[in-house]
């Protein structure tokens, strides 16, 4: 059995593509696709193109990768690729089909998948079928109108890789020197672009020079000293914040691995909070969940109880690890944050485009903000921006500084003009 | 080699209720009498329990034939956690199977949890992918339950996925898992993924479903296990669809 595959892929049109101009493309289309052994069809509707590839994964990767850089077309977006038993398109070296424009219909060779129901009926119950169903619909449409993503993405930068979370199995006893930890903070801002206003700082953790603390720190994270930590590194993010005149919403790591003393630790940090003069509401405590060990359902009810005291909840690196869906009906948070992985490159990766939309979905229905963070190219952005997507965090928006209160969103500005 | 436990099934049925039609039955296995899958597997320990769970579907394919002839027959056949790893002939012995029934690969689903998937992503995708290419199916079972479940559509799409029974009992009232639930669809939807409300109980839960246009169901509503047999299919405000089994 020789093996197959499939990609399918959204794109806009950057000209205008009239009738001569289609059948001008599908020819030069139809004659490489039949060297290659290539099937599959196009689609355009109203300016933006979907189309199907069949063939060998090899041939199929190649002709992909030069149509991508077509510039009679932008926003590509790979929807799938995966392996297939069998061709849809078989008879096709490519297959075309026009919604809007009858008179196509009419030119030899090409075919009304959805006026003339045929051919689009003939397909079988397969992921081709629904995809073209769902761009029917209206999904996976980008058109070069009103607002859209950039041409063309710019590059992501070089960036160190995410590191797992490591839970340690068992922490020896290191000793902690509480007093004198050298630690302080650097204030990163969660930017509302559509109000163009900083609508909370995250504090992180730094050495006390300013470099990352995470080397001598995270050993006790998880350890039995884990309690201890996050109690000072709160009650020194909140001086520091209060000290510099944070006047926006604060937002700390919760980092305690054992959830037995979270009602504890939740509380002071509201009574530390409230001593510097912060307001209820004004502090989210950012819950990453593979820190956290213990009974999922005892740490809710804390959460549920402290947020009727004042504080404020997210769900950290949503989409990774255990940070999933059930969370959302469990914690019922303030707002949720996107995993990196969900966010870098999403311009162009389908499949995390199908799972943001999702999750923007189900935020919206519950009032749950969805913060984008780690945001780091303008392509990143403007995905976002178009689905809707309001707060964001990232070094592109406005880089974490040290000791220090940047109020320079003069980037956002921009974004919004 | 330690004497296996003896086993038999019984079939739930997976309804398009758009078109009234069975479109596939779960095999679920059961002791020889009818006894709960508990009995049969409690008692095995890997390595043995990855064995068995080959046999298992070998088995379930062989009785579904039997029973309802391969014509038109669609199978739904659970992946036991780490078989892929263990034994990577684990769907190929499943598809001979299949063959030696009549079955084409394209009656075959397997289903597989997503904790299976996660604990080694990379390698289940290469399995399954390597696999997809005869035109076997994937579901994912007990989608939303655990912790998992988006990160894992980002690098592997399943043919169709399966709504845990958390999310789907009493639904009708409890806005965070609608609120899920819409946002799984809308997802899947973008994708070509086939969602499944399972463990469907209450004409309630299936309303609720219905209005917001899911089509596959399965749950003792709709049919409850049959032992051995094709159960008949009760669809809420149809008639009722025989599942009438052939005689041999």
């Amino acid at each position: 059995m020789s093996e197959l595959m499939h990609l399918i892929y959204s794109s806009a049109a950057t000209q205008h593509f009239g009738r001569d101009e289609l059948v001008e493309l599908l020819d030069r289309a139809r004659t490489t696709n039949s060297k290659l052994d290539i099937s599959g069809m196009l689609l355009y509707i109203d300016g933006s193109f979907l189309q199907v590839l069949e063939g060998a994964p090899d041939q199929v990767d190649a002709l992909f990768s030069h149509i991508a850089k077509d510039s009679r077309h932008t926003t590509v977006v790979t929807i799938i690729r995966e392996p297939i038993a069998k061709r849809t398109f078989s008879d096709w070296s490519m297959g075309f089909a026009d919604v809007s424009t009858d008179d196509l219909n009419e030119i030899d060779g090409l075919n009304d998948f959805f006026t003339g129901e045929a051919c689009f009926t003939g397909l079988g119950a397969g992921r081709t079928k629904k995809l073209l169903n769902a761009f029917k619909s209206g999904r996976w449409r980008s058109r070069i109108e009103g607002i859209t993503p950039p041409a063309t993405p710019s590059v992501a930068r070089e960036r160190e890789p995410s590191a797992p979370p490591t839970p340690d199995p068992a922490p020896p006893e290191l000793a902690l020197d509480i007093e004198n930890l050298a630690v302080s903070f650097a204030f990163q801002p969660i930017v509302d672009v559509a109000n163009q206003q900083i609508s909370s700082y995250e504090a992180i953790v730094k050495t006390d020079s300013g470099g990352s603390a995470e080397e001598f720190l995270s050993p006790h994270m998880a350890g039995p000293n884990s309690g201890l930590l996050q109690r000072e590194l709160q009650h020194r993010a909140i001086a520091l914040a209060a000290k510099l005149g944070l006047n926006t919403g604060l937002t700390l790591k919760y980092s305690a691995s054992g959830i037995e003393e979270a009602d504890q630790l939740m509380s002071e940090t509201l009574e530390i909070g409230e001593r510097y003069g912060f307001t209820g509401n004004q502090i989210t405590l950012e819950i990453d969940q593979d820190q956290l060990t213990g009974d999922t359902s005892w740490f809710a009810a804390v959460i549920q109880k402290q947020r009727g005291l004042g504080l404020r909840f997210s769900i950290d690196h949503f989409g990774d690890g255990r940070s999933g869906l059930s969370l959302i009906d469990a914690y019922q948070p303030d707002s949720v944050a996107l995993n990196r992985n969900l966010v870098t490159g999403i311009e162009s990766h389908g499949a995390r485009q199908a799972i943001v939309r999702g999750v923007i979905q189900t935020c919206d229905d519950l009032g749950i903000d969805l913060i984008a963070k780690h945001v780091e190219t303008e392509a990143e952005i403007a995905w976002f921006r178009y689905e809707g997507v309001e707060l964001f965090q990232g070094t592109i928006i406005a880089p974490p500084t040290f000791e220090k209160l940047s109020g320079d969103i003069g980037y956002t500005e921009r974004l919004a003009a | 080699m330690i004497e296996m436990p003896a086993f038999s099934f019984a079939f739930q049925p997976i309804v398009d209720v758009s078109i009234g039609q069975v479109v596939s039955q779960e095999a679920l296995v059961r002791g020889p009498e009818g006894e709960s899958a508990y009995s049969v597997l409690s008692r095995l320990v890997p390595p043995d329990i990855y064995q068995l769970d080959e046999q298992l579907r070998a088995a379930a394919i062989r009785l579904a034939a039997q029973i309802g002839g391969p014509e038109a027959l669609h199978l739904n056949l659970n992946l036991m956690p780490r078989s892929l790893e263990v034994s990577p002939s684990a769907l190929a012995s499943t598809l001979e199977a299949a063959r030696d029934c009549g079955l084409p690969p394209e009656a075959i689903t397997i289903e597989i949890t997503e904790s299976e998937i996660i604990h080694d992503i990379e390698g289940f995708v290469a399995v399954a992918n390597q696999y997809r290419g005869t035109g076997i199916q994937y579901a994912i079972d007990d989608f939303g339950a655990g912790y998992a479940g988006l990160n894992l559509l980002a690098e592997f799409q399943p043919d169709a996925l399966k709504l845990d029974r958390q999310l789907v009992a009493g639904i009708e009232g409890h806005g965070p898992r609608q609120a899920i639930v819409r946002g799984v669809r809308r997802t899947c939807e973008d994708l070509g993924i086939d969602v499944i409300a399972e463990g469907v109980e209450t004409e309630a839960e299936f309303a609720w479903f219905r209005s917001e246009g899911i089509t596959l169901f399965q749950g003792y509503l709709l049919a409850r296990p049959g032992f051995e047999q094709l159960p008949d299919v009760v669809i809420p405000g149809a008639e009722v669809l025989r599942q009438l089994p052939r005689v041999a």
